[in-house]
């Protein structure tokens, strides 16, 4: 038996999807050593590096000295939780920009075919906000009901892959509120620099009798 | 005086060069005058129905309507303005095709602002004005030309403007289409007070006006 002679903070000792477990630090003389961790200041690692392997060959001169950071190690274990999460970010930053560009294709031909209507409409008294909600209307329906789809089917996955952790955030309304949000905005400022022109245009042009 | 226009001058930049679409207009309307524009094709006279309607700018001049000085106003307040008593009529009738007779005669009235009940009215009223009755859940292309011009002239009358502006209404009718039109202007000008100024080719139509202002190269003669 000896005497405990402090306590720490809970910390991942193993992979994140492992739940953390007890864990015991002994200090004693019987066990053969297999790690030393030293703590050093932030300044000048590499020297602080140094001088801990000149101790330890100074100590230990038959043994191999197998130094590491002991926070590039935890990083490690993050490696693959990160590796996913670009992967993930650029395909979604992918997808938006072709999906926007489809959208600002759209919203061209459709600029382009209303334009008449449009005029007629200015002329029996819209105003540029009514024009602008008319034209932005129809796309917006669209991204609303991909909305729609795509928030059970995400939250579905998010909630399996969550599952492989031990330790998680809770799926909670705000993210999708915020996605929905956002996708909106993005879908509008694509489309509004075409629909807004349309409304601001001068209807004299759209409707001469020619 | 419903409207005066004071040596306005209108002209688009081509090559370096200014091309004059109006040049030193001069023009007082009183209120239930009707008035005929005349002229040559290019003349500028849709340019000048425009610049009457508040649709087009102008670049030199003064243009006041009832008490305002259209030229000192903000495009907001401008707009308001037509709104209120202004109502136009096109050549080619300018309908919205997905639109039924009645819904055409709506659409106004929603972007003035009324409410749904006092729409309903007016759009009743107009329908039975103009006979067009069993015609309110047609579509414009089920319409002929001329029925399809009523239409129009009904959506331009139905917020009760002061002002009509027809630009060749006429155009694109038979002669005896063009004539209901035309009876039908002077009705609404003699019966109802309604000011109108319309662009015509026919000295016919021309007739059934009081006054007749003659445009040539963007300039009155
Ligand atoms: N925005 C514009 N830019 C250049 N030329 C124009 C513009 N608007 C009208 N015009 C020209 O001005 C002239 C007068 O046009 P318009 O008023 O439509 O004549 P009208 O109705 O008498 O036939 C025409 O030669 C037309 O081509
Ligand atoms: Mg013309």
């Amino acid at each position: 038996m000896s005497p405990i002679l402090g306590v720490v903070k809970d910390y991942h000792f193993q992979d994140l999807d492992k739940a953390i477990e007890p864990i015991t630090f002994y200090m004693t003389k019987d066990l053969p050593l297999t790690y030393a961790y030293v703590k050093v200041g932030s300044t000048n690692m590499a020297n602080s590096f140094e001088a801990v392997e000149r101790a330890y060959r100074k100590l230990e001169p038959n043994a191999d000295f197998l130094g590491s950071f002991l926070d590039e190690n935890v990083d490690r274990t993050f490696r693959r939780e990160k590796s996913m999460a670009l992967l993930i970010t650029s395909g979604a930053l992918i997808a938006i920009i072709l999906s926007c560009i489809g959208l600002f294709a759209m919203s061209i031909l459709v600029v382009t075919q209303r334009t008449k209507e449009i005029g007629i409409r200015k002329v029996i008294g819209a105003s540029v906000a009514n024009i602008t909600f008319i034209l932005t209307k129809d796309f917006l329906i669209l991204v609303l009901l991909a909305f729609l789809i795509a928030s059970p089917i995400a939250w579905w996955f998010l909630k399996q892959w969550l599952e492989n952790y031990e330790y998680r955030i809770g799926l909670s309304w705000v993210f999708f509120a915020t996605a929905g949000v956002l996708a909106v905005a993005i879908a509008f400022l694509t489309i509004g620099t075409r629909t807004i022109k349309a409304a601001l245009a001068n209807p004299v042009k759209s409707l001469r009798d020619e | 005086m419903l409207l005066e226009l004071k040596n306005i001058f209108k002209w688009v930049n081509s090559g370096g060069q200014r091309v004059f679409l109006l040049k030193d207009i001069n023009l007082e309307v009183e209120e239930g005058e009707f008035i005929s524009v005349m002229g040559p094709s290019g003349s500028g006279k849709s340019t000048l129905l425009n610049v009457i309607g508040m649709l087009d700018t102008f670049d030199e001049g003064e243009y006041n309507f009832l008490d305002e000085s259209v030229h000192t106003l903000k495009e907001k307040h401008r707009s308001n303005l037509y709104k209120e008593y202004i109502g136009f009529v096109f050549q080619s009738y300018h309908l919205l095709d997905d639109l039924t007779v009645q819904e055409n005669l709506e659409m106004p009235l929603l972007y003035k602002k009324f409410k749904g009940f006092e729409r309903k009215a007016m759009v009743a009223d107009m329908l039975d004005r103009f006979n067009i009755v069993g015609k309110k859940d047609l579509f414009p292309a089920q319409l002929s030309g001329g029925q399809q011009q009523l239409v129009g002239v009904a959506r331009a009358l139905i917020a009760n403007p002061k002002l009509i502006l027809a630009d060749e209404p006429t155009g694109n009718l038979n002669s005896q289409q063009s004539e209901e039109i035309m009876e039908l202007f002077k009705k609404l000008n003699q019966e109802d007070g309604v000011t109108i100024i319309q662009v015509t080719h026919s000295e016919k139509n021309a007739a059934y006006g009081s006054r007749i202002i003659n445009l040539l190269d963007g300039r009155k003669i």
